[in-house]
């Protein structure tokens, strides 16, 4: 999924407010300064989706899938 | 309030609160007294702040950083067009005040949505974005250094210079500075009525690329010399304010969030929770992408920005606020970009 919109909905700490897209593997990048339960909103194709995950200390890339 | 249109007007109005005088340190500050013609007497709040305790030793956090790319490195993609622009402003004295706040922009009021983010969201789409000041403000297309995509918002200060957050320009976790942003001006949906730029011509702070310090957060696109989108759609004003005259100010910010697809500019108001030397807080209803919307005030029908917006969280949304050594910075890169 190339190009869906993804910002942070609910996080357990302060995050940047920057929208990050997905590449041609439906993935982004977080940079997790906190640990914990996060909310995503994922704009694709003119809708709009929540997604949630437990993300780690670390760097990691987050695969979003819509279907 | 009279209108002021044309662009000398703009231009004047902007170089009246940001003119420089020479400081005793060799480092240019704003003249008070200059600064204070335009204000008016009954309202002290809106004088600046003083100026002392400033470090401005080139190895401050605040000292600027800059990914050493020249101009004609940059990658236009786009040359502006559409119309002419006037950076100016038609409303009322006093309006800095929550009341009067739809009354500066009655054609936002019955746009109010209903959906929820976190408590009522209360953001109000810009619809359609050419006139000032909304025109002014651009969607921010951002590819990293390795090459993945993000979005934000930025504003310009000058023709050519446009402030945003600092992780906009610099991405600590996505190896640096990024390859390259596209700016666009007012977009709306598909539209992009003033075209759009690209630049690779970056500035942040020492405190930011160094030590990722959230107090130094903030940054600039210095766009290539034959885009001027600025002088086709105009420019904020940016100003030091003190915290009496923050806490009793309606604090505006708009730019291109995320969960409407990050091609919309949404706006919203509100007085801020609390300021310190460096943060201002608010519960202005944001959402990623809209790192670097300006956060401004509305004073005697001008337009300055106070704050760069950059962070999120359920007890308040926060910008960066512009005191006198983020003032300067954003002054030195104004004059790259003019």
């Amino acid at each position: 999924m190339l190009g869906a919109v993804v910002s942070i909905a609910q996080a357990p700490g302060t995050i940047q407010d920057i929208g990050m897209i997905t590449d041609n593997n439906g993935t982004v990048s977080i940079d997790v300064t906190e640990p914990g339960d996060y909310v995503f909103s994922v704009f694709y194709n003119g809708q709009k989706y929540q997604v949630s995950s437990t993300l780690k200390p670390q760097n990691q890339d987050i695969s979003i899938v819509v279907g | 309030m009279a209108k002021q249109t044309g662009s000398s007007e703009k231009d004047s109005n902007v170089t009246k609160h940001e003119n420089p005088s020479q400081g005793s340190s060799g480092v240019d500050t704003p003249n008070p007294k200059a600064l204070s013609q335009n204000e008016d007497d009954n309202q002290p709040a809106t004088e600046y702040e003083k100026f002392g305790n400033l470090d401005f030793n080139i190895k401050s956090p605040e000292a600027e950083a800059s990914n050493n790319k020249s101009e004609s490195e940059s990658q236009e993609t786009n040359s502006v067009s559409g119309n002419s622009g006037t950076g100016s402003s038609t409303e009322a004295d006093g309006d800095f005040t929550l009341d009067a706040i739809y009354g500066s922009y009655p054609e936002l009021l019955d746009q109010a949505g209903t959906e929820v983010i976190i408590g009522p969201d209360n953001r109000v789409r810009i619809n359609p974005t050419t006139s000032y000041p909304w025109r002014a403000i651009c969607a921010l297309k951002i590819t990293a250094a390795n090459g993945r995509g993000f979005i934000g918002t930025g504003w310009l200060i000058s023709p050519r210079t446009v402030i945003t957050a600092g992780h906009c320009v610099f991405m600590h976790a996505e190896g640096g500075w990024v390859r390259s942003i596209q700016v666009i001006p007012a977009q709306n949906d598909g539209l992009s009525p003033y075209g759009s730029c690209s630049s690779n011509v970056l500035r942040s702070t020492q405190g930011w690329v160094n030590s990722k310090n959230r107090d130094f957060d903030y940054g600039a696109i210095i766009l290539p010399t034959n885009c001027r989108l600025g002088a086709t759609v105009g420019y904020f004003g940016f100003a030091v304010r003190d915290n009496s005259f923050l806490m009793a100010s309606a604090l505006n910010l708009s730019g291109y969030p995320g969960d409407k697809g990050g091609r919309q500019q949404w706006f919203m108001a509100q007085r801020p929770k609390s300021v310190s030397s460096k943060v201002i807080t608010y519960d202005i209803d944001t959402y990623g992408g809209q790192s670097g919307a300006p956060v401004w005030v509305l004073q005697s029908g001008n337009r300055y920005g106070v704050g760069i917006h950059t962070n999120g969280h359920s007890s308040g949304n926060s910008a960066t606020r512009i005191d006198q050594s983020v003032y300067n910075n954003l002054l030195n890169w104004k004059n790259l970009g003019l």
